[in-house]
Formats: structure tokens, C-alpha cells, sequence
């Protein structure tokens, strides 16, 4: 059984490596033909299962100690592969990240083919989607003067575009506040009128200008407490800090439920109900 | 109609231009006073990493994109240059596409400016896409098992700075630079179970439920979005000079003010113009 | 053309920051009013960010980690990674949409099965942090007051989530209205701090036009360069706001 181990992981050269490769790909296929003949009957009972050990690698790997396993010296063996289990679920991840992508060429590529209004924007998606993948591999991979312009290419896309348009998008959210600041923050009752003050204070305590304005006062003794910086310090570290915890305690007994149902397939919705 | 009811209907584009005259001020004057007042929690995160030890690597994740960049990038910039500063090696890792690339050349730009080379006194591993549990569970057990190689490719038993790291005990502390809730991951997979410290960066929005992490000692210190990172720029010796975080600290001070401004304004015309209105509206006749 | 690749890498700094301030002005040209400017730019940001992720995701995750391992090195067994990745995409067939939900259901599982974990690490250790004592250990009368509000916020706010009782007493009645008096107090510096978030975004942007695009715009060819863009960009602006009058009469 070991020899048998230690053939099949051993690493494989040149043609056998082609030969395996294909091989684990053909055996990968059947498994994925066997799991598109299964019968509608057993696909719930079938994702359950797969959600239910996925879940339970990680409860045994915390509940249970190492003393307890039969092992020379104690250890966890779920721990041991670990790292393992972080680099392989990174690789699928990896995997996914092209469903994104490709659901963005299905939008895009009909406007184009379509020439539907605003096609010149789907147009743009495209070439721009290109341009930074192209010139990203072939800065990479290319030599000479092609690498060389890709790179230009590719600090000009990535640097320029990319990074500024990116930043600007979520600056846009500055300006809201300011309007909403001004036409929507009602103060229409005394518990609004306690959360404004409260944020007014800490906004003040927060930057320094808000340390200028009570500097008069002094910094030891009875008064010192009337300081916008102490005040605003004192109501991020107590009052604040109490309420957050209270939020996370109902949040934390939440996520237990929510992590139950969904580890023994409990959960109920439009998604978890689908016929499968 | 009075003033304050008319300023009711003042385009919001006229506040939009106001806003920005009000911020541009204090960044074309480009005050080098930093921040006076230095938070416990950020004088907490200085001797966190001041006293991790040399035989140790601290470990930077950086969780932010360019979106963020104007409150995370200059948090990392002062941990970064902090950590040189005292030539203790750190291991840069990025969650963000993006970001990865920015803070490689962050690294880059303040290690040339300190005279640090790559490799010896920092490693970047490049990006790294989740699922983080996996991830941060994964390196406590075998840093290397995990990240194999660095952004280049290169394997990091063949480079100086991370050839003697194996686990969490070769790591002296992590330091996670964030705009979302993802220091709980780095808490309960990593931290807490393996008792390294932990430094917060999160953006100003995430601070305010970082509190109860502190209280409880979870946290061992925190940077609060840019302001945090004036301050600590403060404290390795930035005092005077003419950085971003202490321009953006002074413009934030005026765009605060502002804002209270438009908020007090704002209510006291609503609350005229609620005042006046059953008098302008009369009763009915006949 | 090789002179043209050298000026282009000789410059390809300046260039990105005139394309960034291109950028910059066309996303917030939409806080004027909604155009065809914004539109574009944010299909080129969408085209960008998914090109990006396409090229980072191979060359620093699947080509080192997966491809080089596999290819390079001999360890075949990664090929079944590509199998287990490969099932994402059965969620667009109709027929066998299902098998997605396998692999959907592995990593849920596996997030799920932390929980465990997570409730003791995370919350176990709040939970006796809340443990204060009220005197002793040197306090002060102060500490003392500070540790009894502390109790009362955090009882009276608790008090206002727990809905699987009712509400019937007047002890209970009046914690939880207590507490939503103290969760304002919470709120208010979630609210604060978010104004100041989102400030230094903004602060951040407005700092690259005024002190990286602006003093790099104003030598030699690029102020000849801004001039004239400034100029075509004002024209088409006169245009398409007399176009938009016309249109409003």
C-alpha cells in the first residue's frame, strides 16, 4: 500500500508526465460523467455530503486535540495538511475568478453583435480588457523591444487608468456625503439629535484641528475631561466600545445558527430549495 | 422666504466646487505639522512592532486596492519604513489584485530611499486570492508550505529574508492593513490560536468596531485611516516633515468643520421653514 | 516606430499621469450631470479591472503554484485542481447546473466548519473582557464609573436584540429603549468615522491633481499639450451645454 502511495505521488518526466497529466484529466472527466448520470433523487443528498465533510475537516481539526490521536508524536493529522488544504483551495479559487469574466463577454459581446445602444462603450470594455492582459503577458514573456513597449504600455494602463479610475470611483461616495450632509441629515428627534452630537464630537476629536479648538482648556484635572480630543477618545473606548460588543455578541450567536444550518444543509430559500 | 429656507434649494453642485475649495486649501499649503495628540492605540502599535525580535519576520497583509489607497497606502508606507528603520525583515502579501502591485512599489520606493534590498530585508509574495480562512490556517502550520514562492517566482527557501521561516514561530507579528472586516480571520485562524501579536490598519469606516478587538486585547494596537498613520509618522521621527497624512489630516480638520457646518445649517433651515409653514399654508374658508 | 516605442517608454510616467487626470475628470464629470464621457470611461474601468485580474491571477497564483509545479516538476496530481475548478462552469449549462453546487457546496462547507472556531477565538475572549471588575486593582472613582456605564450600554443594548422573548416587563421595556438610546451613541461614531473615510478618499484624488498632475501639466510640451486639450474639451463643453438648453426649450 505504501509502494502503491509512494508510485503514484512520486513526480513524473517527459512523456510519462504527458501520460499522467492526460490520464488524471480522463479520470477527472469520468468522475464528472458519473456525477452528471446521477439521478435527480440523490444530487441534493449528493451536495449535502460534500458541504458536510467539507465543513467537517475543520470542526475536527479544532475540537479534537492532538493528545487524542493515536500518533507518535501527538498531533492533529488535519492540521498537518493544512497548508496543503490553503494552497489547493487557492488554486480553485483561482479558477473561478473566470466566471466573472465570462459572464462579462456574454453582456458586452451581445451589445456588440447586436450594435444595441451604447455599443461603443461594450466595444470599449473590450479593447481595454485586452490591451492590459495583453501587454501584462507579454511584458512577461516577450523580449526586446516588445517587452519593452508592453511594459510602457502596461504602467500607462495599470498606473494611469486602472489605479485613478478605481480611486475615483469610490471618491465620488465624499460628495454624497456633502449633499446628504446638507439636505438629507434631519435631526428630527432626540435620539437622531444624540447621534449627531456624538458623531460631531468624535469627527472633532478624530483630526486636529478639533485638539486647536479646546487647547485653552487645561490638560490635567477636572476640566481637562471637557477637551474634544478626551471626550471623543473616551466615547470611541467606552460608550462605543460597549455597544459595538453588544452588536457583535447578537451578530456572533447569529453566525453560529446561520454556520449550522448551512454545514448540516438546514437552510432554507430560493437557493437551498432549488430542484436540483 | 428667508435666507436659510433659500440656501435649501442651492444646487448641490455649488456644494461639490465648496468641498473641494475647502480641501485643496490646506494640501497646496502642505503644512508639515503632523498631529499633536498620538493615540494610545497607535502608540501601542509602535512598541508592538518596536519589540518584535530580529530573528522574527513581521508579517504585512495588505487587504486594499487603489479605491482605498488615499487612507491605507500611507499606513503602510510609515509601517513599512518603521520596520526598516529598525531592520526588522517583513513579508509583504496582497489580497488585492490591484493592490498588489501598488504596495510592491511602496516597498520598493522606501526601501531605495533607506538603502534595503529585496530579499534581504523584504519579500513581497505577490497576490493572493482567498479563500483567506484557508490561507491563514495553512501558514501557522508551514509559512513555506503555503507560500512557496514570492511575486517573481522565486522559492523562498532560496531567499535570505524567509529561508529560516517555518511557522508561527519564526513570525514576530502581523500587521493587517484593510478597508473590510477581515482582521477577524487573521484573529481566530492565526493570532489568538498561536498568541502572535496582532497591529489593525483598517480605514477610518472599520475603526469604530475595532474598539471591543482592543478592549480586549486581541488587537495590540491600531493605525485610524490616515490620521493614524500621521500620528505615526509622528512617532519614527516625521514630525516635520511634508507628508501626504499630515496635509490629509489638516484637510480632513477643514472638511470636517464643513460638514458640521452644512449639517447645522442644514437642520436650522428645515427647521424654519417647518416653523413658517403652517402659517403660510392658513385654514380653510367656507 | 522605434522612436516612437523609446519616447513612449522614456515618458510612459508622464503619459500615465495625464491619463490619470483624463480619468479623474471623466468619472466626476458625472457629478455634474450624467453624459457619455462617464459612460465610457467606466466601461474602459470594468474592461481594465477584469484584463487585470485575468493577467495577476495567472501569472502570481496559477502559474507558479499550479502550471510550474505541474508542468515543470513533475507533480501531476495538480491536474485534478483544473477538475475540481472546471465545475464553477457547469452553471451555465441547464442540465447539469447542479454539479456547480458541489463545489459551491465544498467551500461553504469548509467556511461553515470554521464557525467553531471563529466563536472561540473571536468572541470567547470578548466575553471575559467583559468581565471588569468595578473596584479593587487600584481604581480610581472614576475607573469605577467608567467600568458601570460600561455594564449598564452593554446590558441595555444586549437587552434590545433579544428578541426571543417578549418585551412584557417594565425592567425589560425600559433596558431595551435604554438601549437604543446607548446604540445612537455607537452609530454616531460609525457615522463619524465614516465621514472621515470617505473625505480621505476624495482628499486623496484632489492631492494627485493638485500636487502630482498639476505641477507635472505646467512644464514645457505638456503645457502646450494641456493647453489645447483644455481647449477642445472647453468647445465641446459650450457645444453640448447649448445643445442641452436647446433641447430643455
Amino acid at each position: 500500500m505504501i509502494s502503491f502511495w509512494h508510485w503514484i505521488s512520486a513526480p513524473r518526466h517527459g512523456w510519462q508526465l504527458t501520460a499522467f497529466i492526460f490520464g488524471a484529466l480522463a479520470i477527472g472527466c469520468g468522475v464528472l460523467a458519473l456525477l452528471a448520470s446521477t439521478t435527480p433523487r440523490y444530487r441534493k443528498t449528493l451536495v449535502a455530503a460534500v458541504t458536510f465533510l467539507a465543513g467537517l475537516y475543520y470542526a475536527i481539526e479544532f475540537l479534537i486535540p492532538p493528545s487524542l490521536w493515536p500518533l507518535d508524536p501527538p498531533r492533529n493529522p488535519f492540521s498537518e495538511v493544512q497548508p496543503l488544504v490553503g494552497t489547493l483551495t487557492q488554486i480553485i479559487w483561482s479558477f473561478a475568478l473566470f466566471l466573472g469574466v465570462w459572464n462579462l463577454f456574454l453582456i458586452h459581446g451581445r451589445a456588440v453583435a447586436k450594435r444595441s445602444r451604447g455599443w461603443y462603450n461594450s466595444a470599449a470594455f473590450f479593447i481595454s480588457f485586452f490591451a492590459i492582459m495583453g501587454a501584462g503577458l507579454l511584458k512577461d514573456y516577450a523580449h526586446g523591444p516588445v517587452a519593452k513597449v508592453s511594459q510602457s504600455v502596461f504602467t500607462i494602463l495599470f498606473s494611469g487608468f486602472l489605479t485613478s479610475l478605481d480611486a475615483t470611483m469610490f471618491s465620488l461616495i465624499a460628495f454624497y456625503i456633502v449633499s446628504a450632509a446638507y439636505r438629507a441629515f434631519r435631526v428630527k428627534s432626540l435620539e437622531a439629535g444624540l447621534m449627531m452630537a456624538a458623531a460631531g464630537i468624535i469627527m472633532l476629536a478624530l483630526v486636529p484641528v478639533g485638539a486647536e479648538i479646546t487647547n485653552w482648556l487645561p490638560s490635567t484635572g477636572f476640566l481637562s475631561a471637557l477637551r474634544v480630543e478626551r471626550m471623543g477618545y473616551w466615547l470611541l473606548t467606552s460608550p462605543n466600545m460597549a455597544a459595538q460588543r453588544a452588536i457583535a455578541f447578537g451578530i456572533a450567536v447569529g453566525g453560529l445558527a446561520m454556520g449550522l444550518r448551512i454545514w448540516l444543509s438546514l437552510e432554507r430559500g430560493n437557493f437551498f430549495d432549488r430542484q436540483l | 422666504m428667508n435666507i436659510l429656507e433659500k440656501l435649501q434649494t442651492i444646487d448641490r453642485r455649488i456644494l461639490y466646487l465648496l468641498i473641494a475649495a475647502v480641501i485643496a486649501i490646506p494640501l497646496l499649503q502642505r503644512p508639515s505639522r503632523h498631529p499633536r495628540i498620538v493615540f494610545s492605540e497607535v502608540k501601542n502599535a509602535y512598541t508592538t512592532l518596536s519589540k518584535v525580535p530580529k530573528n522574527k519576520i513581521v508579517i504585512i497583509s495588505c487587504v486594499w486596492g487603489p479605491g482605498t489607497r488615499a487612507e491605507n497606502e500611507p499606513q503602510t508606507k510609515a509601517i513599512i519604513k518603521h520596520l526598516l528603520m529598525e531592520d526588522t525583515r517583513f513579508v509583504m502579501l496582497s489580497w488585492d489584485q490591484l493592490g498588489s502591485q501598488l504596495t510592491y512599489e511602496d516597498a520598493v520606493e522606501i526601501g531605495k530611499q533607506l538603502g534595503k534590498r529585496y530579499g534581504k530585508d523584504w519579500v513581497h509574495l505577490g497576490y493572493n486570492p482567498g479563500p483567506m480562512y484557508a490561507i491563514i490556517r495553512g501558514l501557522g502550520k508551514s509559512f513555506t508550505g503555503v507560500f512557496k514562492v514570492d511575486r517573481f517566482g522565486k522559492k523562498l527557501k532560496d531567499i535570505p529574508a524567509t529561508k529560516n521561516v517555518r511557522d508561527y514561530r519564526d513570525i514576530g507579528a502581523v500587521v493587517e492593513i484593510t478597508p473590510s472586516g477581515t482582521v477577524s480571520s487573521w484573529i481566530a485562524y492565526f493570532n489568538q490560536p498561536y498568541n502572535v501579536p496582532l497591529v489593525f490598519c483598517p480605514t477610518a469606516v472599520m475603526s469604530a468596531e475595532a474598539y471591543p478587538y482592543l478592549d480586549s486585547g486581541q488587537l495590540d494596537g491600531m493605525l485610524n485611516g490616515v490620521i493614524g498613520a500621521a500620528q505615526y509618522e509622528t512617532l519614527i521621527g516625521m514630525e516635520n516633515e511634508r507628508t501626504y497624512a499630515a496635509a490629509a489630516a489638516w484637510a480632513l480638520s477643514c472638511a470636517h468643520i464643513f460638514i458640521i457646518v452644512l449639517i447645522v445649517l442644514g437642520n436650522l433651515g428645515y427647521a424654519l421653514s417647518r416653523r413658517s409653514a403652517p402659517q403660510r399654508g392658513g385654514g380653510r374658508t367656507g | 516606430m522605434v522612436e516612437l516605442a523609446d519616447w513612449i517608454a522614456a515618458n510612459a510616467k508622464t503619459i500615465a499621469l495625464w491619463c490619470g487626470a483624463l480619468a479623474t475628470f471623466a468619472i466626476y464629470s458625472v457629478l455634474y450631470a450624467e453624459n457619455k464621457f462617464y459612460r465610457l470611461f467606466e466601461h474602459i474601468f470594468i474592461g481594465l479591472s477584469a484584463g487585470f485580474g485575468v493577467y495577476v491571477t495567472w501569472s502570481q497564483v496559477l502559474e507558479p503554484k499550479w502550471w510550474q509545479p505541474m508542468v515543470h516538476k513533475g507533480h501531476w496530481q495538480w491536474a485534478f485542481a483544473a477538475v475540481l475548478g472546471s465545475m464553477f462552469y457547469f452553471m451555465y449549462s441547464k442540465k447539469h447546473a447542479w454539479i456547480s453546487r458541489v463545489i459551491f457546496g465544498l467551500f461553504m462547507g469548509l467556511s461553515a466548519g470554521l464557525m467553531f472556531r471563529d466563536f472561540y477565538e473571536i468572541y470567547f475572549p470578548q466575553m471575559g473582557a467583559s468581565m471588569k471588575p468595578i473596584v479593587g486593582n487600584g481604581m480610581s472613582f472614576w475607573d469605577s464609573v467608567n467600568v458601570f456605564i460600561f455594564y449598564m450600554i452593554l446590558l441595555c443594548s444586549m437587552t434590545y436584540f433579544f428578541f426571543s422573548f417578549e418585551h412584557d416587563s417594565p425592567i425589560v421595556q425600559k433596558s431595551a429603549a435604554a438601549g437604543r438610546w446607548f446604540l445612537m451613541i455607537g452609530f454616531g461614531a460609525i457615522f463619524g468615522a465614516t465621514v472621515m473615510g470617505r473625505m480621505t478618499l476624495f482628499i486623496g484624488r484632489l492631492n494627485f491633481l493638485v500636487i502630482d498632475w498639476w505641477p507635472s501639466a505646467r512644464s514645457a510640451w505638456q503645457f502646450r499639450t494641456f493647453q489645447g486639450i483644455v481647449a477642445v474639451i472647453i468647445v465641446a463643453l459650450v457645444v453640448w451645454i447649448i445643445n442641452a438648453l436647446r433641447t430643455r426649450k
